[in-house]
């Protein structure tokens, strides 16, 4: 079995994408935290101003996965911004469904991928992995990427609605 | 010390280069910033912007020793998380060091996190060298959170040769 197509996801997908990004969450041990809905997915990703892109991995209806889906792979991507080498491309999500792994699936997205920054003039593509999430990590080094927390000591913070509320009422 | 937060314009890439590079030296990688206030007109400022842009202003008898009425920026950037939806990812908050300690820092981020609101964005991200204590501190009492610490979030790359390799990779 190596029959796959990739291809950019269209607004009939969202049920597919939300589904992934659950399963995902799941393997990183983090499900409760998903959010997200089929609505925001559709407005966020389809309306006017998308927040971001994505490529799904199909294959035909005789190799569906054994719950019966045909979408069984997606990368979720969005354009950032470095000062010093202007723009980029991040990768925030990025999975193969375990039964369809070992196919050169997610080498094909990772290629695609790299491919659309080199075209849009992107100097880099960046992404973040869980230190613990030891596969993911030497995937991405035997393809030649570098840890720049190790690197150059980046951690990585966030501030949460609560808080962030709570600045704009003290201005 | 009175002072002025507002929108970037065009015509001010040439002061946020300035403090880009200030900003740069202080994190100790000033030979990684490659371009210059040109790259940021265009692609701040034209039919599709990557990135958005707060100055700091004072008023001309508050201008700093080398004549700059332009102290202090916050570039950031739309995101996209696949758990939560739309997010703000600050990329770079910079006051002079002359200028510290006047409230333009939190005036700053301050503005970043009202912009968020607006955009009905769950969440500003950001990140920080763990050498760099006083930033640390500034971002905790704010009420961040150190994801790296917290859940194992590392940074990874593809930059440049390596980024070129996977565009090429035979499949």
């Amino acid at each position: 079995m190596a029959n796959f197509i990739l291809r950019k996801a269209e607004p009939k997908d969202v049920s597919d994408i939300l589904r992934l990004i659950k399963e995902l969450a799941k393997f990183e041990e983090m499900e409760d935290q998903v959010i997200l809905t089929e609505k925001d997915l559709l407005e966020d990703g389809f309306g006017d101003h998308p927040f971001y892109h994505c490529i799904v991995a199909e294959v035909p209806k005789q190799d569906q996965s054994v719950d019966g889906h045909m979408i069984i792979g997606f990368a979720m991507y969005y354009f950032t911004y470095d000062p010093w080498i202007g723009k980029l491309l991040y990768l925030e999500d990025f999975y193969v469904m375990k039964e369809f792994r070992g196919f050169g699936i997610g080498s094909e997205i990772l290629k695609k991928l790299s491919q659309t920054a080199v075209r849009t003039r992107c100097s880099s593509m960046h992404f973040i992995v869980a230190e613990w999430n030891k596969s993911s990590i030497e995937f991405y080094k035997r393809r030649g990427a570098s840890d720049l927390s190790l690197e150059e000591g980046w951690r990585l913070f966030k501030i949460d609605k609560q808080n962030l509320l709570k600045m704009t009422d003290e201005e | 010390m009175k002072f002025n937060i507002c929108a970037a314009k065009p015509e001010d890439c040439k002061d946020i280069a300035r403090m880009i590079m200030e900003l740069a030296v202080y994190e100790k990688m000033p030979d990684q910033v490659k371009i210059s206030y040109k790259e940021l007109e265009k692609d701040g400022f034209g039919p599709n912007p990557f990135y958005q842009c707060l100055v700091a202003e004072v008023p001309e008898e508050h201008k700093s020793k080398d004549g700059h009425t332009k102290v202090g920026y916050a570039l950031f950037f739309y995101t996209y998380s696949t758990w939560k939806g739309r997010t703000v990812y600050m990329e770079d908050l910079y006051v002079m060091p002359e200028y510290r300690g006047k409230g333009m820092g939190k005036a700053l981020m301050a503005t970043v996190a009202k912009v968020a609101k607006e955009q009905h964005c769950v969440r500003l991200q950001f990140s920080v060298l763990d050498w760099n204590k006083p930033s640390l501190d500034f971002y905790l009492s704010k009420g961040a959170e150190d994801l790296t610490a917290k859940e194992g979030w590392h940074f990874l790359r593809f930059h440049g040769i390596a980024l070129d390799n996977l565009a090429q990779e035979a499949p």
